[in-house]
């Protein structure tokens, strides 16, 4: 007798792994930065709802990285999440402090950073959870390589802040997300508001005291139909020394990278103490959960608040595609111009 | 000398273009044949009979007695890459294919036609296929009884094991008799959704002329299950407990009597080769001669598939068997599995809307949907889907456009389907009346009464609706046969009162010795009277057209036997 029926129709629905499992990491950093490594998640570990995740990639620039990271009950109303996190980049971009910084500026430097974070959650989900954090951090400029011109080439030592000085800091604050979303994926409507704030103390007594913000408010509204959605963000973000430090480092300013990044911009384009934020974004469905993107954003940063002004926003306008991955995590290609050309990016952000 | 060294330069020219325009037409244009082994069937076979009609080629004979084949099916995940997204890619940048496009303008086919038709334009009985309700009407009470036998997995149950894959919850038993079934439940808050739809299309695929397995719906209660003893100890490695078997339960659908709604499948006779591929031909199946993209069976089943919206329809749909005779020598069978994906149903609850109009990469779509920012509006959109009757889900008949039905991935002889396959697989739709459609529906004795209204109404809708599309396409005259010196023949869209009685223009080339003519005709009915034309003539090949319609003309061969005239050959849009 043979048989018909338990034969793969579909892809089974599968439950939570267990157990230790190795995988590829691909880090990309651009066109010519593709780092890889393996990727150890420990599943159960150590109970049934945590997962341990260990991963490391190098890439063809020289970039070495090494993330950690334990979750322990992350979707029960109270959890546990661990962060590491060990990054060499040789070849990180500046170009100065400010808004006006030209672009010929570009140079590069080595940041090694090694940082480490706890977090106890309060809430199951992400989209609407309070964070208490702590955490150690540690970063160090130096010679960069894998480009021209370097840092020191173009801005003579001495004329940045901590330009050869590492930084220790033990941080902690707290961060929250509240979110009222019809689909934490890809919202239509509602609103979503994120607070990150954290106090930073120097180890040692040569290392900088400061205050670390994040504000960001994100709202979602359907055209006629939920297939069309306008969306709408904005970010201030800063540091604030404190306790006496007159300056801070100039590689623990607020800069215009990851979901800071200023469309139509080169990453790590601008840099200051305070930043501002602005997009507005419609989109629409082209494929599942495939949407395409029109955008039109502004961006600005700044030393204080009262130096943000209109007219010295940076203008960006373009278009691509998202895909929401989780509730906290959507990738994303853009195609944005500004006044100083076109940029392709391809991104993995946080959920907006 | 200049002049004339142009013009013949123009004449080589001109004589070099349409050579070049005119083989690749007359290649095209050729009987696109898979060549069968000896002893397959022979498509010049002409058997007389005293209907006068040809019959020698009604029966394709691949269930000769062969060994075992070895275990085959395509790679689940290789097949939906390729479906999906390889050959749609392919398809649209070939680009010489496009330019033969042009040379239809030519009269050249840029398409193949099936293979495996005889000379009436029909598929033969095969393993595959038999020939049933198009041609000899399957009684009423036959279809309310369903496609199978009355036989039931008798109670108490054994759960031997868990159902493994696919999307709906069920389990393995064995029934009270030793019989091995298949349970699936029904999904939660939808009863008789997945089993309904399974009954009725089942019914409707069986009629149609498909093989399909024997399923059952079942009601049945907790306490009418047991699992067995290994099982629950995992003594065999397998491990099933009470409490799996609630969590099974729990995701199924309850009827207002409390008894839980599924269907059971009876395993199939014969060893399980795997999934055949609508490609290519069974490796080591020495009957398995056309290779499946150009067997009119699987072309035309796009149709059909389109009329009871089964847009599941993919290799792993369909199943191979080996039955083996005592001398272990035997052949294979193909079934057509899981059309429980059809109507508004899926296994895990009502379709998604998109389904049966978009693939899930529909390239064009997307592309719409990308360049119109968001506002092309598909036509699932447009339609009303959602029935409001859990048992039926999300099924409808308005929007609904037959030459636009779309499967989850496309299928490789649904792409080769020309006008002819299509008219062939709309002729056995129209074939089913409103009487065998409500049949059929009943069949899966719906609890809720507006369901099967629903669907029988929506069905006959779209059974109209297609034999509009392809027959408007395609002339639909047909079943041509001689009596007393008259070529008569039905007129399809007639019979089915589609269109009311009409003429018909026919182009007759007569043939005597070497001796060749050509006549015009006009009918005014589905009859031509053959003793009208020359005496002498041996051979005739008519070409029937509808006055005033688009439609592609039917062309028939005429031999003369004695005194007698039969029909040798049929085409439809050729």
């Amino acid at each position: 007798m043979g048989h018909y029926g338990n034969r793969v129709m579909n892809p089974a629905p599968k439950g939570a792994a267990k157990g230790l499992s190795v995988a590829a990491a691909i880090d990309v950093g651009g066109v010519t930065e593709v780092g890889a490594g393996p990727a150890i998640t420990w599943a159960g570990f150590p109970s049934g709802d945590s997962k341990l995740r260990l991963s490391g990639s190098w890439s063809t620039t020289d970039r070495r990285r090494v993330r950690l990271s334990e979750r322990i009950g992350d979707r029960r109303p109270v959890g546990l999440r661990l962060r590491g996190d060990y990054d060499y980049k040789p070849n990180l971009r500046f170009y100065g402090i400010g808004n006006e910084t030209p672009s010929a500026n570009r140079s590069v430097f080595l940041l090694e950073s090694a940082s480490g974070e706890a977090a106890l959650l309060f809430g199951a989900s992400p989209l609407r959870q309070l964070r208490l954090v702590g955490g150690y951090s540690v970063m160090g400029p130096r010679r960069g390589y894998q480009g021209t011109p370097r840092l020191e080439d173009v801005f003579p030592p001495g004329s940045l802040p901590y330009q050869d000085r590492a930084t220790q800091e033990l941080l902690y604050g707290a961060t929250g997300d509240f979110a009222a979303l019809d689909d934490g994926r890809d919202p239509t409507i509602g609103v979503h508001g994120r607070v990150e704030l954290r106090r930073a103390a120097g180890v040692r007594d040569r290392d900088p005291d400061f205050n670390q913000w994040l504000v960001e408010g994100r709202a979602y509204a359907p055209v006629f139909a939920k297939r069309r959605v306008i969306a709408l963000r904005a970010v201030y973000a800063g540091v604030d020394p404190t306790g006496g430090t007159p300056t801070l480092p100039f590689y623990r300013l607020v800069q215009t990278d990851g979901p800071l990044r200023f469309a139509g911009y080169p990453s790590h384009r601008f840099r200051d103490q305070q930043l501002l934020l602005g997009r507005i974004e419609y989109r629409w469905e082209v494929w599942h959960r495939i949407r395409g993107t029109a955008l039109y954003e502004l961006g600005e940063v700044a030393p204080q608040a009262s130096a943000f002004t209109a007219r010295a926003a940076r203008w960006g306008y373009g278009g691509g595609l998202r895909y929401g991955l989780t509730d906290e995590a959507a990738l994303r290609f853009e195609v944005a111009n500004s006044v100083e050309g076109i940029q392709a990016t391809l991104t993995m952000r946080s959920g907006f | 000398m200049r002049p004339r060294g142009r013009s013949r330069a123009a004449l080589a020219l001109a004589l070099s273009c349409a050579l070049l325009l005119a083989l690749p037409a007359r290649v095209l244009c050729s009987p696109a044949e898979d060549h069968a082994p000896a002893g397959g069937p022979s498509h010049a076979a002409h058997d007389t009979s005293d209907s006068g009609v040809d019959n020698g080629t009604w029966v394709d004979h691949d269930g000769r007695p062969i060994p075992q084949p070895p275990d085959w099916e395509p790679s689940f995940w290789g097949h939906q890459f390729r479906e999906a997204i390889s050959e749609p890619l392919s398809h649209a940048f070939d680009i010489p294919d496009k330019m033969l496009f042009l040379a239809r303008v030519l009269g050249a086919h840029t398409r193949r036609e099936a293979v495996n038709v005889n000379v009436f334009d029909e598929a033969p009985n095969s393993t595959w296929f038999t020939n049933r309700n198009h041609m000899r009407a399957v009684p009423v009470a036959d279809l309310a009884r369903g496609p199978d036998s009355l036989a039931v997995p008798t109670k108490p149950w054994v759960v031997k094991h868990a159902k493994q894959g696919g999307a709906s919850a069920g389990f393995q038993i064995k029934d009270a008799d030793g019989k091995k079934w298949l349970v699936k439940l029904d999904p939660r808050d939808h009863p008789q959704l997945s089993a309904g739809a399974d009954m009725v299309a089942r019914t409707l695929v069986h009629a149609a002329g498909y093989n399909v397995p024997h399923n059952e719906p079942v009601r049945f209660r907790k306490s009418d299950i047991k699992i067995d003893e290994d099982l629950l100890r995992g003594a065999k490695g397998e491990h099933f407990t009470q409490a799996d078997l609630d969590s099974l339960l729990s995701r199924g659908a309850v009827l207002s009597d409390g008894t839980y709604s599924a269907f059971a499948s009876l395993f199939l006779p014969g060893h399980v080769l795997g999934s055949p591929s609508m490609r290519r031909r069974r490796p080591g199946d020495s009957n398995d001669w056309y290779r499946h993209t150009n067997r009119r069976e699987l072309r035309g089943l796009y149709v059909l598939c389109s009329w009871i919206d089964d847009w599941d329809t993919k290799d792993h749909q369909f199943l191979d068997t080996f039955l083996a005779r005592p001398d272990s020598l035997g052949h294979v069978d193909h079934y057509l599995l899981d059309v429980g994906s059809s109507f508004g149903a899926q296994a895990n609850g009502p379709k998604a809307l998109w389904q049966g109009y978009e693939s899930t990469v529909d390239f064009g779509w997307i592309a719409r949907r990308f360049v119109m920012f968001g506002f092309a509006i598909e036509p699932w959109r447009q339609a009303h889907e959602n029935s409001g009757i859990p048992s039926v889900g999300n099924f409808e008949s308005e929007v609904f456009y037959p030459g636009h039905f779309a499967t989850e991935q496309q299928q490789a002889a649904f792409r080769e389907m020309t006008d002819a396959d299509a008219y062939w697989g709309a002729k056995i739709v129209a074939s089913f009346s409103n009487a065998q459609i409500a049949a059929a529906v009943g069949s899966a004795h719906y609890e809720d009464p507006r369901a099967s209204e629903f669907l029988v109404r929506n069905l006959i809708q779209r059974r109209d609706k297609i034999a509009r599309y392809w027959f408007g396409r395609v002339a639909p005259l047909d079943f041509f046969w001689i009596d007393d010196g008259m070529l008569r023949f039905h007129d399809l869209a007639v019979d089915i009162g589609l269109a009311g009685a009409r003429g018909y223009d026919v182009e007759v080339e007569s043939e005597s010795g070497r001796d060749r003519s050509h006549k015009r005709l006009t009918l005014t009915t589905a009859k031509m009277d053959l003793r009208t034309l020359p005496g002498g003539a041996t051979r005739l090949e008519l070409q029937l057209s509808i006055p005033g319609s688009g439609s592609g003309p039917v062309r028939v061969e005429l031999s003369r036997t004695g005194p007698d005239w039969i029909v040798t050959r049929v085409r439809h849009a050729g």
